[in-house]
């Protein structure tokens, strides 16, 4: 993880984005935030409004502790990230549950631990607390997109195969059998497996034109 | 030293500044924010808290809320304010059931839950967890795991020679008709925590509604 965050330092804002989309890809590459992935990934909706929660607790963080950097003493960094991440996931929660309750009860105990995410925690160490908000925000837009892409990916896939809907809609034809396991933990493995090997097999056959300056 | 001293003293008063400072602007936000959406969350827990009482009372068309007065009778509010305690009654306005809602201790956390119980109060029609925060995949199947919801939609109460009802129990290949339920691989505590839950709150109402549900008969009709 130490080597892919400083093998690329993206310049421009574009790439700044972009990198968290694809090149250092939260779930894909760097393999962060693995707990939500796999556990709320059965079906789309549940996989889009994690993926949503957390980007959003992402780049408030991100904006905040970017705009405090000069502010937060070095020896209590780490306290005050985990408390501004903490009071978004806490205001995140209580959104969606006056929003969607339903979403909520299914989503359950995992936005509260959006708090212990590791993925966020990261970017706030490695980025937000050393660059300004502008860089912070695109930084966090971009690890928080790939984030949700492939939660949706995932959400999608399994509920697509374990249950033959899409967002609660029936698209499969009635003579598929739905793939029960696809639903169950162990289908959040194979799906997740499925998905990296598949970024891995995208990624590798082009050259990788802008690596490294 | 002196400089070294002062340098101290001024970096730990400027943490605590920085710390405390933090704190209190994430606390106020929090605040406004829990103040904001307390309405939205209150509407949103009804129409869940009614969508449960018609599960748990399936023979439902209707529901009043009911509210034990200080006297032990009942009182039948006519609007679907949350008391814990309904009446659900059919299109013709005949009692069908009582549904009344429980909260107890579970794995880490408070479970909330509401089941249903016939007119005689001889038997459960339902149960469904409103609350809980067990641990995912495994006490937080007591939410969804349909063998075990299924297993409260036709509990046979058994009551001892006095009368008095006597708690549910967990049992390998259990028998509804015989007052038990089965437990669910990896949710152990939490299954025990909903039948404790339920078993201590049947032994608080049945009582109660003995000699108040003839009376109920008529206050569902009006």
């Amino acid at each position: 993880m130490a080597e892919g965050l400083q093998e690329v330092a993206p310049t421009t804002g574009a790439e700044q984005f972009q990198a968290g989309l694809w090149r250092q890809n939260p779930i894909l590459v760097q393999a962060l935030g693995m707990c939500p992935v796999l556990a709320v990934s059965n079906t789309a909706v549940n996989a889009l409004t994690m993926g949503l929660a957390t980007a959003s607790v992402l780049l408030a963080s991100a904006l905040v502790i970017s705009s405090l950097r000069r502010i937060i003493p070095a020896q209590v960094r780490l306290a005050s990230f985990v408390l501004v991440i903490a009071t978004f996931v806490t205001v995140t929660d209580m959104l969606i549950e006056a929003i969607a309750i339903d979403v909520h009860r299914a989503l359950g105990a995992f936005i509260p631990l959006i708090v212990a995410n590791c993925l966020i925690l990261g970017r706030m160490e490695a980025h937000a607390s050393r660059r300004p908000p502008g860089a912070a925000a695109l930084d966090a837009l971009g690890m928080g997109g790939g984030f949700v892409l492939c939660l949706l990916t995932l959400g999608s896939v399994r509920e697509l195969l374990g249950n033959g809907s899409l967002f609660g809609m029936t698209v499969m034809p009635a003579a598929f059998e739905p793939w029960v396991v696809m639903l169950l933990p162990g289908g959040g493995f194979f799906a997740l497996a499925g998905l990296v090997l598949l970024g891995r097999w995208l990624s590798g056959t082009p050259a990788r034109k802008g690596a490294g300056p | 030293m002196t400089v070294l001293a002062g340098a101290r003293t001024s970096s730990e008063f400027r943490v605590y500044t920085v710390l405390v400072g933090i704190a209190l602007v994430a606390g106020l936000g929090i605040a406004a924010v829990h103040e904001l959406t307390r309405p939205h969350v209150a509407a949103q827990r009804l129409i869940l808290l009614s969508r449960a009482v018609f599960d748990v009372l399936p023979a439902a068309a209707d529901y009043y809320a009911l509210r034990e007065r200080p006297d032990g009778t009942f009182e039948v509010l006519p609007d679907s304010t949350d008391t814990g305690l309904f009446l659900g009654v059919d299109a013709a306005g005949d009692p069908v059931g009582i549904a009344i809602t429980a909260t107890g201790m579970g794995y880490q956390d408070r479970i909330a839950l509401i089941y249903g119980l016939n007119p005689e109060r001889r038997h459960l029609l339902g149960l469904r967890v409103l609350e809980s925060r067990e641990t995912p995949g495994l006490g937080a199947r007591i939410v969804d795991d349909p063998r075990f919801l299924a297993a409260f939609e036709a509990l046979e109460l058994q009551f001892d020679d006095r009368g008095h009802v006597r708690a549910l129990q967990i049992a390998a290949n259990a028998r509804p008709d015989a007052g038990e339920i089965d437990g669910i691989t990896g949710a152990t505590v939490s299954v025990r925590a909903v039948a404790r839950i339920v078993s201590s709150s049947l032994e608080r109402w049945l009582p109660a509604f003995d000699g108040a549900y003839p009376e109920l008969r008529e206050g569902g009709h009006g």
